[in-house]
């Protein structure tokens, strides 16, 4: 090789939106021929977003591309994939009920036809040989619902390989693999840098990012912060590059309140179908309690659980108080005093095809009734006039479609659908998730007003500043239980919490 | 001007007076076309008539489809259930038995419906397919090749009584309260809005289905007897129609077949009077009846696309 090595991909300027979001923020990145070149970055920063973008996945909302010196703007991953851009996504890439070499040579059988059909002897004795050579022992004519997720993993990456790719990008799909599998990508990671691929590799693992990447280079809120070789690569400093934005804490609140000794709701050895065993929590009068960790550290499930709408094997959550409630389901859940706004806003949350009186009122029927089971509609309209009022809602009217505000607005009319009702218990996972930093001021405000009024808050968020801003306690979780606790008054930063995240 | 638009579009009040018109331009329409034949009191009478049933039945069927959920097996209940009624009363001979028992038999089995789709598992349109062929099998096996008559002084005492008039009125009125006065039609059409955000608002799914399905089963109970009244004799054929209507008759009305906010108990009504003059005056010009279903099928197809309240999952225009 020689010192000046050939541009593979080159971006250039590159910015993507989503609605009001914006995930990638004039992005400037060049792959060279035969680097491995880490990608790291926290939640939201947009590292998955450039190289879905390069591999076809989706479009951005401006910039440029050059793949091998040519303007690059791929339809789908098909046709990126055929031109040797190839990419193993996190999320599982596999159809279940086909067989793995249908999976390897998906969109691609006519390669097999002989006359009018597919010869399956052919794709399978073909895919066989990929896995053979890639030391990957699993038969290519199972159907892949019977393989787990490492081995699904594994044949994604024998898919990837058929193309021979060009460059090579993997996001975060370490998680899902046991040492042997890992052991295996790292060899065909090098292999292919040998061959004079460019590999782009996403992984949350500092350690392993260090160990097999030349060179790393650090996004942050949809920026690019900057590059590290491989002698300047050093955990310590790589985290603080990552969360190290400026302190604009301002917004959040100041004071050093403390919370009462009244235990209002407990998690007792809570066990649910997916990601949490034997989980504890107690939450008291008055408190904002953080719940920190990656997005799949089981910090959601959690707030679902404690709202009973997660699938719980085995434990139990309590409302404590004079007579103690069990929290089995929602209806229960909401009764006695308990609201939950989903990460999930528009589909867990709202009914985005409903007028904003509609889903603001759902709270309040027994409140607004008058006579027996009848609902009187004047009281109902001033039940959704005073949230609107109050949350200063953007809107035409009450009767303006959800899904024609904005984020921001959305939020506030699932706040307001709940402060109807006026919960002594609110579970927010992410409340402030693609939001302008008008509306999330006004809504640290409400949670810090709420918390005075000697309200409980469960603040579950993947951003470390708000949590620190605004929690009176703080857990940090990793792998469905909580690995670290620190008070208010300890004043954790965002580098000490880290630490216990990654 | 897209402000303008915004508040076209939500605004409530519209969208609810499409429909009448709709009724009223048809009525203009086939009334011009028949030289004055077609608005003769006679003929609005017997479209009262016919229309009624339908109206009976699709009011109920308003609560299952606010949720989202479409029961297509609405007329083959209907034409069951009033096949045993009229066997009821021939063995008994008591008007008020055959009344109670068709409410009570249409209420169960409504119910049944329900619990399957929530026991199973089964999203309630396959269920109500299978319902649809077992429950017109049944019907057809009860009442073979031959009809079954009601005698003619029961059918006039009925009518001189005023029966289907009266039923109508009394159950419209119970669901009309039901649906936008109690918190029932509101908790439907959250959960047929957005069906976790409606579970996560303490709405079970499985038990606001079943009462949808309760409440429908009366409509289907006395729609079942209106049906004896009104012609007197049951056959094979009978309500054969019957589901088409009440699913053409909603979505005439003015309500989305995806459910949800847009839901409203009179677009059972006005949907089925606009159905039956639909069907009664294009036979009048004198189209053919095998056109008249066609022209119906196509109808239905250009309302659903034009529904304006779409699922999440359904493409939309905006993408």
């Amino acid at each position: 090789m020689t010192e000046t090595k050939q541009v593979l991909l080159e971006v250039k300027d590159m910015c993507k939106n989503f609605g009001a979001t914006v995930a990638l923020n004039h992005v400037d990145l060049t792959l060279q021929a035969g680097e491995i070149r880490g990608l790291i970055g926290e939640n939201g920063s947009g590292k998955s977003t450039v190289s879905s973008i390069a591999a076809g996945m989706q479009k951005a909302t401006s910039g440029e591309m050059f793949y091998l010196g040519e303007p690059w703007s791929p339809n789908s991953m098909l046709e990126a994939q055929q031109k040797g851009i190839c990419m193993i996504v996190q999320e599982k890439g596999t159809i279940p009920n086909i067989t793995v070499a249908e999976n390897i040579f998906l969109g691609h059988a006519d390669m097999f036809k002989s006359g009018m059909f597919i010869s399956m002897a052919k794709m399978i004795a073909e895919a066989q040989k990929i896995l053979d050579d890639l030391g990957i022992e699993i038969k290519a004519d199972e159907k892949t619902y019977k393989l787990d997720i490492e081995q699904c993993k594994l044949v994604e990456i024998a898919k990837a390989m058929f193309w021979k790719p060009k460059i090579f990008i993997v996001d975060e799909t370490t998680t899902a693999l046991s040492q042997k599998g890992r052991d295996l990508l790292y060899k065909l990671m090098h292999r292919l840098s040998a061959e004079g691929t460019g590999v782009m590799f996403i992984s949350h693992d500092l350690d392993e990012l260090i160990a097999q990447c030349d060179a790393v280079t650090v996004l942050r809120d949809g920026k690019i912060i900057g590059s590290l070789n491989r002698d300047e690569m050093e955990p310590g400093h790589m985290k603080q590059m990552m969360v190290g934005r400026e302190v604009t804490d301002h917004y959040y609140r100041s004071d050093e309140d403390t919370y009462g000794e009244e235990v209002v709701l407990k998690a007792d050895y809570l066990t649910t179908r997916r990601d949490l065993l034997c989980f504890n929590l107690e939450l008291h009068k008055g408190e904002i309690l953080g719940i920190g960790g990656l997005s799949e550290c089981g910090m959601h499930t959690v707030g679902k659980a404690l709202f009973g709408a997660a699938n719980v094997i085995d434990g139990e959550i309590i409302k404590t108080g004079k007579k103690p409630v069990k929290i089995t389901d929602p209806a229960t859940a909401i009764v006695n005093g308990i609201a939950y706004t989903s990460k999930d806003r528009d589909n867990e949350s709202l009914g985005l095809n409903s007028p904003i009186a509609e889903n603001i009122a759902s709270t309040g029927y027994e409140e607004n009734k008058v006579l027996g089971p009848i609902i009187s509609y004047k009281k109902e309209k001033n039940y959704v006039e005073k949230q609107i009022d109050s949350l200063s809602i953007k809107c035409n009217s009450e009767y303006q479609y959800v899904n024609t505000l904005s984020g921001g607005n959305k939020q506030k009319v699932v706040f307001g659908k709940w402060m109807g009702m006026d919960p002594d218990i609110m579970i927010l996972d992410c409340p402030t998730r693609g939001i302008d930093i008008g509306v999330k001021v006004s809504m640290y405000q409400l949670i810090y007003e709420m918390k005075k009024q000697g309200k409980s808050i469960v603040l579950i968020s993947e951003e470390l500043p708000e949590l620190i801003g605004m929690s009176d306690r703080i857990l940090i979780m990793k792998d469905g239980a909580v690995v670290h606790e620190a008070l208010r008054s300890e004043h954790p930063t965002e580098q000490q919490l880290v630490e216990y995240m990654i | 001007m897209k402000n303008t638009f915004a508040k076209i579009k939500s605004s409530r009040w519209l969208g609810r007076l499409l429909s009448p018109l709709f009724l009223l331009f048809l009525i203009v329409l086939f009334a011009i076309l028949t030289k004055g034949r077609f608005a003769q009191l006679k003929n609005l009478k017997i479209l009262i008539e016919q229309g009624m049933v339908v109206a009976t039945v699709a009011t109920g069927a308003t609560f299952i489809y606010a949720t989202g959920n479409v029961n297509i097996s609405m007329g083959a209940s209907t034409a069951l259930i009033a096949t045993l009624a009229a066997k009821i009363y021939l063995a008994t001979n008591s008007v008020v038995l055959m009344i109670a028992a068709s409410i009570v038999m249409a209420v169960i089995l409504m119910g049944v419906m329900a619990s399957l789709s929530t026991l199973l598992r089964i999203r309630v349109l396959y269920v109500t397919v299978v319902m649809m062929t077992l429950l017109s099998s049944i019907q057809k096996s009860i009442v073979g090749s031959a009809t079954i008559s009601l005698p003619n002084d029961m059918i006039m005492m009925m009518k001189s009584a005023y029966f289907p008039y009266i039923t109508f009125a009394v159950y419209f009125i119970i669901c009309l309260i039901l649906f936008h006065y109690t918190s029932i039609g509101r908790k439907l059409r959250v959960l047929g809005t957005n069906a976790v955000c409606g579970e996560f608002t303490g709405f079970k799914m499985s038990k606001y289905l079943l009462i949808a399905f309760l409440i429908s089963g009366i409509g289907v109970g006395l729609g079942a007897v209106m049906t004896i009244v009104r012609t007197a004799s049951i056959g094979s054929d009978t309500c054969s129609t019957l589901n088409m209507d009440v699913l053409l008759a909603l979505v005439l009305g003015g309500m989305s077949v995806f459910g949800g906010s847009r839901s409203h108990i009179f677009a059972a009504s006005i949907g089925a009077l606009t159905v039956t003059v639909l069907n009664n005056g294009l036979l009048m010009v004198g189209i053919s009846n095998i056109y008249v279903q066609a022209i119906r099928g196509i109808i239905f197809i250009i309302l659903v696309f034009f529904s304006q309240t779409r699922p999440n999952g359904l493409p939309s225009k905006e993408g």
